[in-house]
């Protein structure tokens, strides 16, 4: 019984996760550059959710149509205005750029809000639905616009020409650039896309857990674990990567204990990128 | 001097190396050519070790390198240049080759924490010698991003040879070359044989084949369908199919 | 800088404090900060900017280093006794997980250093018996101990400037120069790119582990959420980004500066900390990530050949 229940929660878990981790994958697998800003989209969002709820007390999971491409506009003039002009140089000037912003970011939290705890109470709060364990109403809805989400992006993936073109530079940028895909646009909208794609993981996590300005540190780092176990830019990788800490993760909350949850993740990124840096996605290939 | 049995390199299905087998004698030199994506710069890679062999064997100066990594295929005696130029960007000829030299064959028994020290015999060059050799001896303290690309060849060549390498394998030296720079790099890739060097060349540019190999391996597709004096291995049909395909 | 201004430097140094006298406890301790600033910025260069590996979690060496000697001296081993030991923990958990570690190219390397970071702040955290969990652990006060933090801060940073001196001018230096460079390129000429990346990690690491071994005997007093804060990693980044990184006198040169802003920034914008750092960051990335030293070095250049 205990299985299934850290079973059932830690899927559900994992595709919220995945939906966090996305747009890290994708900016990562168009540009090469991981998005060190992504703990503060996270965290952004997770506040603007806030904002919408405790001021006008509009539903975040509505709320997220206003904050998605508000987010998406942010990500492209973040992109157009900095990230363009280090994009050239080493890697990590980009990185530490974007670090950088996170810190700003972290910083306007601080003065908005102050470092208090917030939190979203929805009204369908403590009503479950029973899958066999109860599982909270508000867990099972935001599960559902997980995967909602996840389904539009496979459909995205496979079927629009964006798709085909993040899927093409990716691979490889010389050859797309080639095939008529203009690569600097091309990364440009995919920065949007990726920072868009934050902000609902950060509308979902918003509605799960307490929000304050170092809302974005553990789940940039979740984030991290789940794309190196994915294998860096395969999003079905990150679909597995995130469903796989989902469930170590409450797994280790129910058998070690809450301080052991946290450590799950940092242990798990430290062992995938040392012993199979191609996450798994290249155990499963070899 | 140099012999691989059977090699083999799979990456996942593709088979880019497909059992080779060749010997290669001391102080000769012998061009490997064919067509792109044949598997050249995969056979090369195992033997200098950045690449590991899903099977068969490298045996060089009778000692058995196979799977060895690449700095101790460098400390073994083997020497390689890049594709793609890799120099050290920003450090100085200069540091080139005396790291070279004292990380590569010859610098075995200099301990650790000695500042950067001249070293001596056996296969080993001066810095000042494999300066003079490749040419740059006037470019000497110029960072490795100020050169030209021919410069940039003769610089990894150098670097190689610094290391004290007995073989050297040379990666398409005189691509991008002008005429009169791939004649140069032709007299250098002479005067390295003539040090009693063994150098295997992977080239496209044929007049680099002809003139300096006295052997040529065709590999197409991962096996060798030709072995011999290059202008026999340039006529024959086989060769010219693999290149040009089916008439 | 010749020879003599260092060595009169350094005597003025020594002298100081004597001079100013035991009541200018802020000018101790900042000193003490300082000087403790510039050891580990020098250190963090060896593997950030002459390795070229970028690590965000060079805390972890800081946290082991003090918890070892707060351990040692509760036990009633002398401060003196408890340094080596705490720089040599620090070197080996260096090499426990760098050997693994280094073999990732930047960023992720970087990213791996986050991790390593963070858990060892959670592990000091989790593990209450040993080092008291999130109360931390209290030393016993010594009577003389600003004075003896100032001096062992002092000697500490001249090792430190004197062993990436010694470093950068030797063999090693060479091939960490060549495989930050090109790694590959630098296995092809012999070089064991990775064991001289942990060479350099263990190095950092020692000295960064002395420095927190100094601080804890000075605060008498270390907890997780100090000692291992992540904001640590990133000063040490911020020190030497801004001073220079991959230079002997870049790091101090940042150290100092950082240590300057961080006051400033404590007396008139206390809350703005983040923001500044991170807007730091921003400009120093837009135009000159190479940071102060480079940025002097091409306009002193541009001026002489104008």
């Amino acid at each position: 019984m205990l299985f299934l229940q850290v079973l059932i929660y830690g899927v559900i878990l994992g595709g919220v996760y995945a939906v966090m981790a996305y747009g890290l994958g994708l900016i990562y697998g168009v540009m090469r550059i991981v998005n060190l800003a992504h703990g503060a989209v996270l965290m952004l969002a997770a506040y603007g959710a806030f904002v919408l709820y405790a001021r006008w007390h509009i539903n975040p999971l509505l709320g997220a149509f206003a904050i998605v491409p508000v987010a998406y506009v942010l990500g492209r003039l973040l992109y157009r205005h900095l990230v363009l002009r280090v994009a050239a140089g080493p890697p990590m000037a980009a990185m530490l750029l974007l670090f950088g912003v996170g810190l700003c970011a972290r910083n306007l939290a601080y003065l908005a809000w102050t470092g208090d705890d917030r939190t979203i109470a929805l009204s369908y709060g403590l009503s479950t639905i029973d899958l066999g364990v109860p599982v909270p109403m508000t867990r099972v809805i935001v599960f559902a616009i997980a995967l909602a989400t996840t389904a539009g992006l496979f459909l995205v993936f496979r079927f629009t020409h964006f798709g085909r073109a993040v899927r093409a530079v990716a691979r490889d940028p010389i050859a797309a650039e080639l095939a008529g895909i203009s690569v600097p646009a091309m990364s440009a909208r995919a920065f949007g896309v990726g920072t868009a794609l934050g902000a609902v993981g950060g509308v979902l996590l918003a509605t799960l857990y307490v929000i304050n300005p170092e809302f974005g540190g553990p789940f940039l780092l979740k984030s991290f674990c789940i794309i190196v176990l994915g294998g860096m830019d395969s999003m079905p990788g990150i679909l597995a990567g995130a469903l796989t800490l989902g469930v170590a993760e409450t797994a280790a909350g129910v058998y070690g204990g809450a301080a052991w949850q946290d450590l799950v993740s940092f242990l798990l990124l430290v062992l995938i990128l040392v012993a199979r840096p191609g996450g798994l996605p290249s155990l499963v290939r070899s | 001097m140099l012999a691989v049995e059977n090699l083999t390199k799979r990456f996942g299905g593709l088979t880019a190396v497909d059992g080779v087998s060749a010997t290669f004698a001391a102080g000769s030199i012998t061009a490997i050519i064919g067509p792109n994506g044949a598997g050249k710069t995969t056979l090369f890679a195992m033997i200098a070790g950045a690449v590991t062999p899903t099977s068969g064997r490298i045996v060089f100066g009778g000692r058995d390198l196979t799977g060895r990594s690449a700095d101790q295929v460098c400390r073994a005696g083997i020497g390689r240049t890049f594709q793609v130029v890799r120099p050290f960007w920003n450090l100085t000829v200069r540091d080139h080759v005396r790291a070279a030299r004292l990380f590569g064959s010859a610098g075995t028994e200099v301990p650790a924490y000695a500042p950067r020290a001249e070293v001596g015999p056996n296969f080993s060059l001066g810095t000042n010698e494999v300066l003079d050799m490749s040419g740059l001896a006037a470019r000497a303290d110029e960072p490795a991003r100020n050169l030209t690309l021919a410069d940039c060849r003769r610089l990894e060549i150098a670097r190689a040879l610094a290391t004290g390498a007995k073989l050297i394998l040379l990666d398409e030296t005189m691509a991008g070359l002008t005429a009169e720079e791939t004649r140069e790099a032709i007299a250098l890739v002479k005067r390295v044989r003539d040090t009693g060097r063994t150098v295997i060349l992977i080239e496209h540019v044929l007049p680099a084949v002809t003139g300096l190999a006295e052997r040529a391996l065709v590999l197409d597709r991962g096996m060798v369908i030709a072995d011999g004096p290059p202008r026999d291995v340039l006529a024959s049909a086989a060769v010219k199919k693999a290149y040009l395909g089916e008439e | 800088m010749t020879r003599y201004a260092l060595l009169a430097a350094v005597v003025a140094l020594v002298f100081v404090p004597v001079v100013f006298g035991p009541q200018a406890s802020y000018f101790t301790r900042l000193a003490v900060i300082g000087l403790l600033y510039v050891a580990c910025a020098t250190a963090w260069d060896l593997v950030g900017g002459l390795a070229g590996q970028v690590s965000f979690g060079h805390a972890a060496f800081f946290g082991v280093g003090a918890y070892v000697t707060a351990i040692l001296v509760r036990a009633g081993v002398p401060l003196f006794v408890s340094i080596p030991p705490a720089a040599l923990a620090a070197a080996l958990y260096g090499l426990l997980w760098g050997w693994p570690c280094l073999r990732l190219r930047g960023p992720f390397f970087a990213i791996a250093t986050i991790g390593v970071g963070e858990a060892t702040r959670l592990a000091a955290l989790l593990w209450e018996p040993v080092t008291g969990g999130a109360t931390g652990l209290t030393l016993p006060i010594g009577r003389s101990a600003p004075l003896v933090a100032y001096y062992l801060a002092l000697a500490l940073a001249v090792t430190s400037i004197a062993t990436a001196m010694l470093v950068r001018r030797s063999r090693l230096g060479l091939a960490l120069a060549c495989v930050r460079e090109d790694v590959d390129a630098a296995e092809s000429i012999g070089i064991r790119s990775g064991w001289v990346q942990v060479q350099a990690l263990m190095i950092s690491a020692a000295i960064v582990g002395a420095a927190g071994s100094i601080y804890a005997r000075y605060l008498f007093y270390v907890e997780p959420g100090d000692v291992f804060a992540f904001n640590r990693s990133i000063a040490l980044i911020l020190m030497t980004i801004i001073g220079g990184v991959n230079s002997l006198w870049g790091p101090p040169l940042g150290a100092v500066l950082f240590l300057g802003l961080e006051q400033v920034l404590a007396a008139w914008f206390p809350s703005a900390h983040l923001g500044i750092y991170g807007l730091l960051l921003i400009i120093m990335m837009l135009f000159e990530p190479r940071g102060l030293t480079c940025l002097l070095s091409r306009t002193s250049r541009s001026a002489s050949a104008a």
